[in-house]
């Protein structure tokens, strides 16, 4: 079973006269790492858009396991079914990194002990020492920063992580870091990890590549 | 932690702006409530001159045959009182009334050399031995009552031509003479209040008489502040002090130093008077006396007045003829209005110019209505003049104060607004990035919009009300130095702190930033996710 399918899946922006994304269809499987990349224009954060159910398809069906996007609640589908990080880290500059990676979880009506504990797992786990827990996010490193936003989307327990050029403001030994986080989900925690970038380091370390060109998606 | 500390640190800026803007705010709403109320308290006097006094000459036969002063300056017909009563809002008319005291155990003083005395009378049973055209001759005289010094055995007394066929040769009768001196020499002058056939009764004249040289002038007044030679510096305070107006109610007096001196009186002495319920012109030489009989009163009240001060004119003597109306004898005792007995109507009374004061109100109102009421003075002939009572002065240091007071207050409140809004910027660029982030991790939008707001809410008003006590209790004890320190040049009020700027400034402020945080986190809120999502990939540089 796939952790997420599109099928035949098209999206033209309101106004528009013809689709950014077209006929799209593919099935991604849980516990593998994808990379979707393309030139600019060519509809791969739009793709991203609709697998994160920030857009709904104008056609085609998004599938998460087995439910069709369309009858879940989409609320609850980015708190539940996936987890979004950004290329802007969308880290808050007056809470400290355990307190960025608890504040979900607390607006969930999570106890905070349990969110105390679940943020410190998840900040181990992208290698974010426990003498940074208490740190703002100023005082780290934009590879750090963006290592804490990938623990902020772990603990909501999401199958499918989305990835909008993770490591565009990252330098290279940071990039590779994420990318090794990224992987590791994928592999040891067996998430499905969607990564869209334009660099071809971060492709390289995906187990799949796939490609949008003209808003044409095909698999390598 | 961190958060409770930042949130507690937010607060406490948020309430130290507040703070800032409302003390400041406050310490000049403070000071310009204040400036209003010396503003409005401040009057100004203003007397009424005549255009045109005639020649008055003291010497002359018409002084002491007519009354000089119903031809010196008239009082006011109805109509004329009516004008200028017209206004009296803007120019409350306060008249000061005298009226006959008279004192049994003292003398009034004589004038000043040269006046005639009209106090001195001479009531004596006598034989008519000739009469001419213009004098009486009288023989075997007794006295009766008043000047007694004056009587002679026969005396030869002025007579005018309408009494000359009044008595025959041989008549044994009462006589009233007026009496004066010159040269040494007593001088008579027969008076009509004996003129039988509608005359008054000997005992009555004697009676007169007797009042006449123990009568003494009682002015009463509000203040002695408003009238014009004590405000032109001519009637001045020798010892004590001058009637106020905080002396209503009490029975206080003031006497002339003169009088004072004369009779081993001092300050803290009572007078008792015999007062009189008829109202008289004022006239220095002349003053209130009963010396005819339309003048004398009907109706007595007995009084005790504190002597509180002594005044004396530094023109006694030398008046010219434009002051006699406004000048005091020494013989006057200056009292309270409000010692004015139950059995006189000020109403009935009949004013000269001399005996209003008109006190126009409004310290910044004082030039404009001076130049109105100039206007209605002018069409009854007469002409006003102006003590503003140091306004400019005063106007001065309002000035002053309030550009010292905006340079000291400016850096509370300039530092306050910005911080203010510093913070509240702050706010809500951390409440749009909360917003945004939770909003796509699937926060449901009615938790994250409780969760955003409630806490930023009480956190802003628990500082709005913070920074309002800080403010209320810092100028609290600040207003009283301030106020002190503001008496030195205007009026000061005793109110209160100015509650409406310093619970509305900080009110309004937290009203102001409370419905942009409501109505920021509701646009969040109903904001396409998606374009949430642009907007947050955007400021990494991505399109």
């Amino acid at each position: 079973m796939n952790a997420l399918t599109l099928e035949n899946v098209s999206y033209t922006y309101p106004g528009g006269t013809s689709p950014v994304v077209k006929n799209a269809s593919f099935g991604f499987e849980a516990g593998t790492i994808y990379a979707v990349v393309g030139p600019s224009g060519s509809g791969k954060s739009t793709l991203l858009s609709m697998l994160a159910g920030l857009d709904m398809p104008g056609s085609g069906d998004v599938i998460l396991q087995e439910e069709n996007l369309k009858s879940l609640d989409l609320d609850k589908y980015r708190r539940e079914g996936v987890s979004i990080i950004f290329q802007a880290f969308c880290l808050l500059p007056l809470l400290t990194v355990r307190e960025n990676v608890c504040l979900p979880m607390e607006m969930q009506g999570i106890p905070e002990a349990n969110a105390r504990e679940r943020a410190a797992e998840a900040l181990v786990k992208v290698g974010i020492e426990e003498s940074k827990h208490k740190r703002f996010p100023s005082a780290l490193s934009g590879g750090e920063q963006q290592r804490v936003a990938i623990a902020r989307s772990l603990c909501s327990g999401a199958p499918v992580l989305l990835a909008d050029e993770p490591t565009g403001n990252l330098d290279g030994e940071n990039t590779r870091i994420v990318m090794d986080i990224l992987r590791r989900l994928a592999h040891e925690e067996g998430r499905c990890v969607i990564v869209v970038t334009h660099d071809p380091e971060v492709a390289e370390a995906a187990d799949r590549v796939l490609r949008m060109k003209d808003g044409v998606l095909t698999a390598e | 932690m961190k958060r409770r500390f930042l949130s507690l640190l937010l607060a406490c800026l948020t309430a130290a702006s507040l703070f800032g803007l409302s003390y400041g705010l406050g310490l000049n709403a403070l000071f310009l409530r204040e400036a209003q109320y010396s503003t409005e308290a401040h009057y100004g006097i203003l007397t009424l001159l005549p255009e045109n006094v005639p020649d008055f000459n003291p010497g002359t036969n018409a002084y002491w045959t007519a009354d000089p002063r119903r031809s010196l300056i008239p009082v006011l017909t109805d109509d004329e009182y009516e004008k200028l009563n017209k206004h009296n809002t803007a120019y409350p008319i306060h008249p000061r009334y005298m009226t006959l005291g008279v004192s049994a155990e003292y003398f009034r003083l004589p004038p000043p050399e040269g006046y005639y005395d009209y106090a001195d009378r001479l009531v004596v049973e006598a034989v008519v031995q000739s009469i001419n055209d213009d004098s009486l001759q009288l023989t075997d005289c007794v006295f009766l009552g008043g000047k007694a010094e004056a009587l002679q055995k026969s005396i030869s007394a002025w007579l005018s031509e309408d009494l000359a066929e009044t008595w025959s040769v041989g008549d044994r009768t009462e006589f009233s003479l007026r009496t004066w001196q010159e040269n040494g020499l007593w001088l008579y002058r027969v008076d009509k209040e004996l003129v039988p056939k509608g005359g008054t009764k000997p005992e009555d004249v004697v009676s007169m008489s007797e009042d006449n040289l123990h009568g003494f002038d009682l002015v009463f007044t509000e203040d002695m502040g408003w009238i014009w030679r004590v405000m032109q510096g001519e009637l001045c305070c020798i010892q004590g002090r001058l009637i106020e107006e905080t002396d209503a109610g009490s029975r206080v007096c003031v006497v002339s130093e003169r009088f004072l001196r004369e009779n081993d009186l001092a300050l803290g002495d009572s007078l008792l008077f015999r007062v009189g319920d008829k109202l008289c012109s004022q006239f220095a030489p002349i003053g209130a006396l009963a010396y005819t009989t339309t003048q004398y009163p009907r109706r007595w009240a007995e009084e005790a007045f504190e002597i509180i001060g002594t005044f004396a004119d530094a023109d006694n003597g030398n008046w010219t003829a434009d002051e006699f109306a406004y000048a005091y004898s020494e013989s006057t005792v200056f009292v309270p209005l409000s010692a004015l007995p139950e059995t006189i109507y000020p109403s009935s009374a009949r004013y000269t110019p001399a005996e209003l004061t008109l006190l126009p109100e409004g310290g910044d109102a004082l030039e404009r209505k001076l130049g109105w009421m100039q206007e209605i003075a002018a069409g009854i002939g007469l002409r006003c003049v102006m003590d503003d009572r140091g306004w400019s002065a005063i106007a001065a240091g309002i000035d002053a104060e309030e550009a010292r007071l905006r340079a000291r207050t400016l850096p509370f409140i300039l530092s306050g607004a910005v911080l203010l809004v510093l913070l509240f910027a702050g706010l809500l660029l951390t409440v749009k990035r909360k917003c945004t982030v939770l909003r796509l991790a699937g926060v449901p939008k009615r938790r994250l919009a409780a969760r955003t707001m409630i806490p930023s809410l009480v956190l802003l008003w628990s500082a709005a009300a913070a920074g309002t006590a800080g403010a209320f209790l810092y100028l609290g004890t600040e207003a009283a130095w301030f106020r002190e320190k503001w008496s030195a040049f205007m009026q000061v009020s005793e109110q209160g702190l100015p509650m409406g700027t310093l619970i509305l400034v900080p009110g309004l402020a937290s009203l102001v930033m409370s419905g942009g945080l409501v109505l920021l986190v509701l646009l969040l809120l109903g904001q396409d996710i998606h374009d949430l999502a642009v907007r947050s990939q955007r400021k990494a540089g991505k399109q």
